[in-house]
């Protein structure tokens, strides 16, 4: 197990260097961080003196390799917008992430793991169709209407939470219930017919034959391996969720995590932020991916170290 | 036979069973009657589709949506298991004094469950043992089934087995709680031939030491010959002919039963091609009103329009033919062996 962690590390290390490669080919090649950062009305005196100062004026291999140096010192330079280096403010905004995350996934897992247990064991039943809709209609809303529709009936309208923010557990409701809807409705959906596929399979059958109750049938032998499939999509789940739901969902409330300051990032054209932020975000991925592997081999006896 | 019978272990009366299907109504079952005694190896002969396994699934409980048991009775030592109180007590049944081994043994067990955790659940739940009794007890079942290093096997998984060792897990998950009754529903269809004799050999062996009574559902007659007292020819979902192992082989009575015999290769033969029954068994969608054999049958009158009861043989047995013991292939195989010269 541990050379099997070792050696997914090592590919987890090339993955976050391709993904700076990429950065670098499309801030400093493509685009060019001049243009991006400072204002339109800048002279050519004021432009010259800021490729001057960050280095932009060097040949493209001296900047590569200087850059590249930079992010193994985990410096990704100063934020312009808030004055302090880019890797504090991505740090200090991290938590509240992962704090969004987790609770909005677990709220998705806990919910939909069981419910979708519960309708596959009679497909069609009333139990099932009412799972199957609400899962269709958790799946149709997106995500941004759903967050002002809950501000509008829950904070605005009736005031039992706040409309934006962070700080207690009741700031917390609203933004991970958006979170987690088209989430739990996924996992719903797959665990439902991940156990209606498994509780047809042969050695269900026989388990019965052996007189074993129906609900050990239904948890010990078919949740375990309906299991597999749905772990693979709520590591999806998370990894959509930091890369991607979290900018929606942090915006419409305001929550002051990663995903907002990305947004801000974009919106004062703070290219170092951003670079810190999506550096951040790439070996998050790759963590969570080591991390998936090494729970499919925990869970499967059958996968060998490949 | 006239004298007081002991009670059957396991008694089927008249079962019909069906499936309700897109395309209708599917009478898997259509009357079957049979009794196995305490001891006794019954065989349930017949074709794919003939109804043997839907007899056993019938019998384990195991007939679920959309098929259901419409009329008939399965009594275990004279109680019906299919009234309310039946049911449960056939719960309390399955898997303890009634158990079953399957056709697959690659799909019957739990791919995420060790070997070990199969036999301590099983005898957990029925033996009410501890976790380590089960434990010591599961090991020593391996071993009885022929399994070496049984504490080591204990904690593989099932794909670290061959197919002829989960088979053998299988039979040793059936008898861990000392059955009364095995229905074992094809168990070696799977498996090498070689390894075929040694599951037989195993279950045979088990039936002596604990007296137990077997349901053995196969379409290979040869096994049959070796293991089994009594033997039960399905078609189309009924029993047309049962008696002893002995007489069925030496003396069948019906066409159906003559023509599997025939058709059974032997090594004895120096016919250099097989001989098969011709056509396919009818649809059980819309089963014929009268003999189900009739469209294959070589001896087949007007007579077989309507359906033929079951009578008593000289031999003890019972057929269901209109006909019985008439030797219906005689000619026909003569012309098939002149073709294939």
């Amino acid at each position: 197990m541990g050379t099997f962690i070792l050696r997914r590390s090592l590919q987890g290390f090339l993955v976050v260097l391709g993904v700076t490669i990429v950065v670098f080919v499309a801030t400093r090649m493509i685009g060019d961080p001049a243009q991006v950062m400072l204002p339109l009305s800048a002279t050519d005196a004021q432009r010259a003196a800021f490729e001057q100062q960050f280095g932009l004026d060097r040949p493209l291999d001296a900047q590569f390799i200087s850059f590249v140096g930079d992010l193994m010192r985990f410096d990704f330079g100063e934020s312009l917008w808030q004055r302090r280096s880019a890797l504090d403010v991505v740090l200090e905004k991290l938590p509240k992430t992962l704090e969004l995350i987790g609770v909005g996934l677990l709220l998705a897992t806990v919910i939909g793991i069981p419910l979708g247990a519960l309708a596959a064991v009679r497909p069609d039943g009333l139990f099932d169709r009412i799972v199957v809709g609400l899962s269709l209609t958790g799946l149709s809303v997106p995500q941004f209407w759903l967050g002002l529709l809950l501000i509008m009936v829950f904070a605005v309208g009736l005031g039992w939470v706040p409309t934006f923010g962070s700080g207690s557990l009741a700031h917390m409701i609203l933004p991970a219930i958006t979170l987690a809807v088209p989430s739990m409705a996924r996992i719903m959906m797959l665990v439902r017919s991940s156990v209606i596929n498994e509780l047809n399979q042969q050695y269900v059958r026989t388990a019965k034959a052996r007189g074993m109750p129906f609900g050990r049938v239904l948890f010990q032998h078919a949740m375990r391996n309906a299991l597999v499939p749905v772990l693979t999509l709520v590591g999806w789940e998370v990894i959509s969720a930091w890369a991607g739901y979290t900018v929606v969902v942090e915006t419409v409330f305001a929550w002051p995590g990663l995903g907002f300051t990305a947004m801000k990032a974009i919106n004062h054209s703070d290219l170092f932020l951003l670079q810190a932020i999506v550096f951040v975000v790439a070996v998050g991925i790759v963590l969570v991916n080591i991390g998936l592997d090494v729970l499919f081999k925990l869970i499967d006896p059958r996968i060998k170290e490949a | 036979m006239a004298y007081a019978q002991p009670t059957p272990i396991l008694e089927v009366r008249d079962l019909h069973v069906e499936f309700d299907t897109m395309s209708g109504l599917v009478q898997g079952l259509r009357g079957v009657s049979f009794s196995v005694m305490p001891g006794e190896t019954l065989a349930l002969v017949g074709e794919s589709g003939s109804g043997k396994s839907v007899t056993a699934q019938a019998v384990m409980g195991l007939i679920g949506l959309p098929g259901s048991i419409v009329s008939g009775d399965i009594l275990w030592k004279g109680q019906s298991l299919l009234t309310p109180e039946g049911q449960k007590k056939a719960a309390s049944l399955r898997g303890k004094s009634l158990s079953m081994v399957f056709q697959d043994p690659m799909t019957s067990l739990n791919p995420l469950m060790t070997i070990g955790a199969h036999l301590v659940e099983v005898l957990r739940r029925h033996m009410k043992l501890s976790k380590p009794q089960a434990f010591a007890r599961g090991a020593e079942l391996l071993e009885a089934v022929g399994i070496t290093e049984p504490r080591r096997r204990m904690a593989q998984y099932p794909h670290e087995f061959s197919g002829g060792m989960r088979q053998r897990v299988m039979i040793a998950l059936a008898i861990a709680c000392e059955p009364d009754l095995l229905i074992a529903d094809e168990p070696t269809t799977a498996l090498d031939v070689t390894i075929q004799a040694q599951v037989l050999d195993l279950l045979a062996d088990f039936q002596k030491s604990m007296g137990l009574s077997i349901v053995l559902i196969t379409h290979d007659l040869g096994i049959v010959a070796g293991l089994c007292e009594r033997v039960a020819v399905m078609y189309a979902g009924s029993i047309v002919e049962a008696g002893s192992a002995a007489t069925v082989f030496e003396q069948a009575e019906h066409p159906y039963t003559q023509g599997l015999i025939r058709s059974t290769p032997r090594l004895d033969d120096r016919r250099d091609r097989l001989v098969s029954i011709e056509g396919a068994p009818p649809s059980l969608l819309h089963p014929p009103k009268g003999c189900a054999f009739q469209s294959r049958c070589p001896v087949a009158s007007r007579q077989c329009d309507t359906k033929p009861a079951r009578q008593v043989t000289p031999a003890g047995g019972s057929v269901s033919c209109w006909t019985p013991s008439l030797p219906a292939w005689a000619d026909v195989a003569k012309t098939t062996e002149v073709h294939a010269r």
